[in-house]
């Protein structure tokens, strides 16, 4: 198994593992807030609405002395009723009001007022009466679940309701934890990715870049420059080997140059030598018989230096003394 | 000793009469010299007087010091301020004229014409049918410059039918209107009728009467007006009262209100609106004042006024008389209730 492989396999599940407890983390983190951060933004938007609409309205009937004229009134409530639809609510939320008796007043949203009433009817009666208990919170009623935050409008009786689905959250609650586990996949995925990538670019193909030069330097063949120009360990070795290569030619080179030295110095003679079994002479290459002194002058760096051996002495010159054995 | 110093005296005494001479004349010039002329003793005029002179001392001008200030006043007749004027250019050149209301604002252009003598005129409601500029909202080029009295009419159109559409079944509502011949009032008349084809869902029926010099014609041009409502009653819906001095006079309003059982719904001053009428939109009195003198001060400084633009006042004031609504089962939108402030009256 390759090195890459080894790491790749090694770091895969520390990046999952890593990236899957960071967005567990959040994903709880983010759904314990969704329900604050949801009754956060409802109040938000009740309180304006009150303050901006019903209030204004009221306010401004009372400045005016109109807010007993029935026509003015009926009139102000009317579009401040009007104005809930003005508000960017939630896909499921709705503004809606009853009276301090529990009846329905308006909804932003088409709706049956009899099943606003059986709902909220009592919450409504209990606001109406200073409860603040349920100024805010979650209803659990006829199937229904529901978010909430309302306010009690004095003046005109109102108890307005700002309120959500509860599937709504859950299902806010759901997506958010379908895209904290794609972002879990995509995201090790990616760091793997990277990682590998990174550790191919810097390490794994260095080390090939290595392995391939010192195959090279042992089949006897130069390498060149290496193409690793890091500052680090591996990008050291790399210069390090670059000079022993150098090293190794250099070397080479002085061999050489003293084979083909002595080569020119010494001559010597080699394989089957056709001779002459009388005379002695040696045949060439080109089929003449030579005198075994001038084959071998010619063949090697010998040179002959003519003399007569005691034997020859003895047998040619029989009357010469030439080696003194007569003085025994 | 006493001999020579004798002599050397009358030239000290020439040289002191000197000094103090040219510095009289220095002084002389500081002192600006305005003329304001206003066209008739009416409300608005006089408010707009105030304010304008309020302005002017907020400013550092105060009369006897640096500001000789001399006010003409045309009792409604155009040939009066031109005498006037004509006397005090007689005696020397002003450093700015300033006029209020249409008649004085013509007689002044017609007489500092081709000269380098400033004009500024405010409470006029249409310079340009008045012959004082030839566009608004743009510099005129010449001597002369100011302020446009008047609300856009749209708006002011389209506010007054928010109220009386709600009682007014059929189309297109018809708004009498009595007018005099004075030459903002025609304009005005001119403006609406356009504004009326244009919309289609609602008439004016002018009835005109000729225009008499304010305050001494004003008795006779009431005695016309009281003509016109016998005969426009009944043929209208709703009345609406005038630009221009005859609709400025309390008279008249009292006149409509006493001979005619149908509702001012637009009146042309905030003092209609006390008496009864439903609503008015006019421009802010004391900031058009204002805002002129500070135009006036820029020009005593020296600005060219050919190069100010004449344009609108920034502000206006729109009236309501809640007793009205309600007696005519309207409701005031609460968009125009909290417009009209401090000015919604009972």
């Amino acid at each position: 198994m390759k090195i890459q492989i080894k790491i790749g396999l090694a770091l895969f599940p520390l990046v999952l593992l890593s990236i899957i407890i960071l967005g567990a983390w959040s994903v709880h983190i983010t759904t314990t807030g969704i329900d604050k951060s949801a009754l956060q933004h409802m109040n938000t938007i009740l309180d304006y609405y009150i303050d901006d609409k019903i209030s204004g309205m009221h306010q401004l009937l009372v400045r005016n002395l109109l807010d007993k004229e029935e026509s003015f009134v009926k009139d102000y409530q009317q579009l401040a009723a009007e104005s809930a639809n003005e508000f960017k609510l939630t896909k499921a939320g709705h503004i809606f009001a009853l009276d301090a008796e529990g009846k329905f007043v308006f909804c932003s949203k088409k709706v049956d007022p009899q099943l606003i009433e059986s709902l909220w009817g009592d919450h409504a009666l209990s606001i109406a009466n200073g409860s603040t208990a349920k100024l805010t919170g979650h209803l659990h009623a006829l199937n229904t679940r529901a978010i909430y935050a309302a306010r009690y409008f004095q003046p005109w009786k109102w108890v307005v309701f700002y309120a959500s689905s509860g599937d709504e959250i859950r299902a806010a609650q759901q997506s958010i934890k379908n895209a904290a586990i794609l972002i879990a996949i995509f995201s090790a995925a990616a760091s793997w990715l990277l990682l590998f990538l990174v550790i191919r670019k810097y390490l794994i193909k260095p080390i090939q870049s290595l392995q391939k030069a010192a195959s090279t330097i042992a089949e006897g063949e130069t390498i060149g420059d290496i193409n690793i120009h890091s500052q680090d360990e591996i990008g050291d070795l790399s210069r390090n080997m670059e000079l022993m290569a150098k090293a190794i030619q250099k070397h080479r080179a002085e061999q050489i140059i003293w084979q083909k030295k002595l080569e020119k110095e010494v001559k010597t003679l080699g394989g089957l030598l056709p001779i002459c079994s009388y005379c002695k002479k040696i045949r060439d290459d080109r089929g003449y018989w030579n005198q075994i002194e001038s084959f071998i002058q010619a063949n090697s760096e010998a040179e002959f230096s003519h003399g007569i051996c005691q034997d020859c002495a003895e047998k040619y010159y029989p009357d010469m003394d030439l080696y003194g054995d007569d003085e025994t | 000793m006493k001999l020579k110093s004798m002599q050397t005296m009358p030239l000290q005494l020439f040289l002191i009469t000197l000094i103090i001479g040219l510095t009289s004349l220095a002084v002389a010039s500081d002192v600006k010299k305005v003329i304001l002329i206003e066209t008739m003793p009416v409300p608005a005029v006089i408010e707009h007087s105030r304010w304008f002179q309020v302005q002017l001392k907020e400013l550092g001008y105060e009369k006897n010091k640096n500001l000789k200030l001399t006010i003409l006043k045309a009792n409604g007749e155009r040939q009066l301020a031109e005498k006037l004027l004509n006397a005090e250019l007689a005696g020397g050149n002003p450093d700015l004229v300033v006029t209020i209301a249409t008649l004085a604002s013509q007689a002044a252009a017609k007489l500092l014409k081709g000269t380098d003598i400033p004009l500024l005129f405010f409470q006029v409601s249409n310079p340009v049918d008045a012959g004082l500029v030839k566009q608004i909202n743009a510099p005129t080029g010449t001597n002369i410059t100011g302020k446009v009295y008047t609300v856009n009419r749209n708006a002011k159109i389209e506010m007054l039918f928010q109220l009386v559409s709600q009682i007014a079944v059929h189309r297109p509502i018809r708004f009498g209107i009595i007018h005099s011949t004075y030459p903002s009032s025609m304009g005005d008349i001119r403006e609406l009728e356009m504004i009326a084809k244009r919309r289609g869902d609602i008439t004016f029926v002018p009835y005109k009467i000729e225009y008499k010099k304010v305050p001494t014609g004003l008795p006779a041009m009431i005695e016309d007006t009281k003509k016109g409502i016998k005969a426009l009653e009944g043929k209208v819906d709703f009345w609406v009262e005038p630009l221009g001095p005859l609709g400025e006079s309390f008279e008249y309003t009292q006149a409509i209100m006493e001979l005619s059982t149908t509702p001012i719904v637009l009146g042309a001053k905030a003092d209609s609106v006390k008496r009864g009428a439903l609503m008015h939109v006019t421009p802010h009195i004391e900031a058009s004042g204002r805002e002129t003198a500070l135009l006036a001060s820029q020009i005593l400084e020296g600005k060219d006024p050919g190069t100010i633009l004449v344009t609108p006042p920034l502000n206006f004031d729109l009236g309501i008389n809640i007793t009205t609504a309600l007696k005519l089962k309207m409701i005031i939108p609460p968009d125009m209730l909290k417009l009209a402030g401090n000015h919604v009256y009972r």
